[in-house]
């Protein structure tokens, strides 16, 4: 009898599959690649004067990013680099940004809309925010950039 | 073998029980603590951080500045505006209720509101900034402060309630006004 009812369990095993699948969360795969395979982690030297850096985020959300351009004599952005704390969205995020702006000019940059890197990941709605940070990121490593080279054409006029 | 099942059985419920309550991004935080970031570097960009000033948004329109809230008087702020907002929309959408994928929840400070194919958006409260974030399926993300009793997006001015009677209008076809709901500004 114990036989019996184990084998009727062995066979509604699978379907029981759908059901578990269902408790668990499922990040895309695209995420996941980026999470897994991060493109551009590391560190610029801030003090460089072609090099930008955005810090955004806060600890207390859960999540921050750092964002570093290094920018050639022509405005185009030659290297990018990240650090970010937070969920594999938020990896996946400034990850994809540090992808994309690599090539681009100042001005290319600029336009990256969270849009663009919400649709490339899937993100679900509760992650939309993620894709936000990495914009702002790249927002304030541009114009971290631009203070700098202000500063630096002013003190060479003076 | 039947106790090696019911092992794996339970062990598998509790990890997606696990997961469902603190969130997906849970094992995956704790990863890429070690393979992105070393828990120094987190050190330090946290100390480096400006804690009084945390969320620095790089585009900020001239609104008027926010005094800090106390927490109580922030957490009762935003219930009073979930709860109404909750009520408002469980009462326009209370018709088309019987459609497929079409609900209201409010839990634990998150308020999602579903409408089938036409997205969800998720409103939910921010306790460390003091704001109240929006996920908007035709407008994306935005964070909103408390100011003159309202909700407001600093990057343009605009209230929360005026954007969602504004969108709502135009996904469901028909005349929304949330302003009778609590907090809608002075």
């Amino acid at each position: 009898m114990a036989l019996t009812n184990l084998r009727s369990i062995c066979r509604s095993l699978p379907s029981l599959a759908p059901q578990l699948s269902v408790l668990t969360a499922q990040y895309h795969a695209k995420v996941i690649d980026h999470y897994e395979n991060p493109r551009n982690v590391g560190s610029l030297d801030k003090g460089d004067k072609s090099v930008g850096t955005g810090l955004v985020g806060a600890p207390a959300c859960g999540d921050v990013m750092k964002l570093q351009i290094k920018v050639d004599e022509n405005g185009k952005i030659v290297d990018a680099k990240f650090k970010t704390f937070g969920c594999g969205s938020a990896i996946a995020s400034s990850s994809l940004a540090t992808e994309w702006i690599k090539g681009k000019s100042l001005q290319d940059a600029g336009k990256l809309k969270n849009t663009d890197i919400a649709k490339e990941l899937c993100l679900p709605p509760v992650k939309l925010h993620c894709s936000m940070l990495a914009e702002d990121a790249i927002k304030a490593a541009l114009n971290d950039y631009q203070v700098k080279q202000s500063s630096l054409s002013g003190s060479q006029a003076d | 073998m039947f106790v090696c099942f019911v092992v794996m059985l339970r062990r598998a419920f509790l990890q997606a029980w696990r997961i469902r309550r603190q969130g997906p991004g849970v094992n995956l935080l704790r990863k890429s603590q070690a393979s992105v970031t070393s828990m120094k570097n987190v050190r330090t960009m946290s100390s480096n951080w400006n804690h009084e000033n945390r969320y620095h948004d790089p585009v900020v329109v001239d609104v008027t500045p926010r005094e800090p809230l106390s927490p109580a008087t922030y957490e009762a702020v935003c219930e009073e505006t979930l709860e109404s907002l909750c009520s408002a929309l469980e009462e326009l959408l209370e018709t088309a209720a019987s459609q497929p994928g079409v609900d209201v929840e409010l839990s634990n400070g998150v308020l999602t509101v579903k409408l089938g194919e036409a997205g969800t958006y998720v409103i939910n409260k921010q306790s460390p900034n003091q704001q109240i974030w929006l996920s908007s399926p035709v407008s994306g993300p935005k964070r909103y402060d408390f100011v003159d009793d309202g909700w407001v997006y600093r990057r343009d001015g605009l209230q929360l309630h005026e954007l969602l009677s504004r969108e709502l209008s135009q996904l469901l076809g028909t005349s929304v006004d949330l302003s009778l709901c609590s907090h809608t500004g002075s």
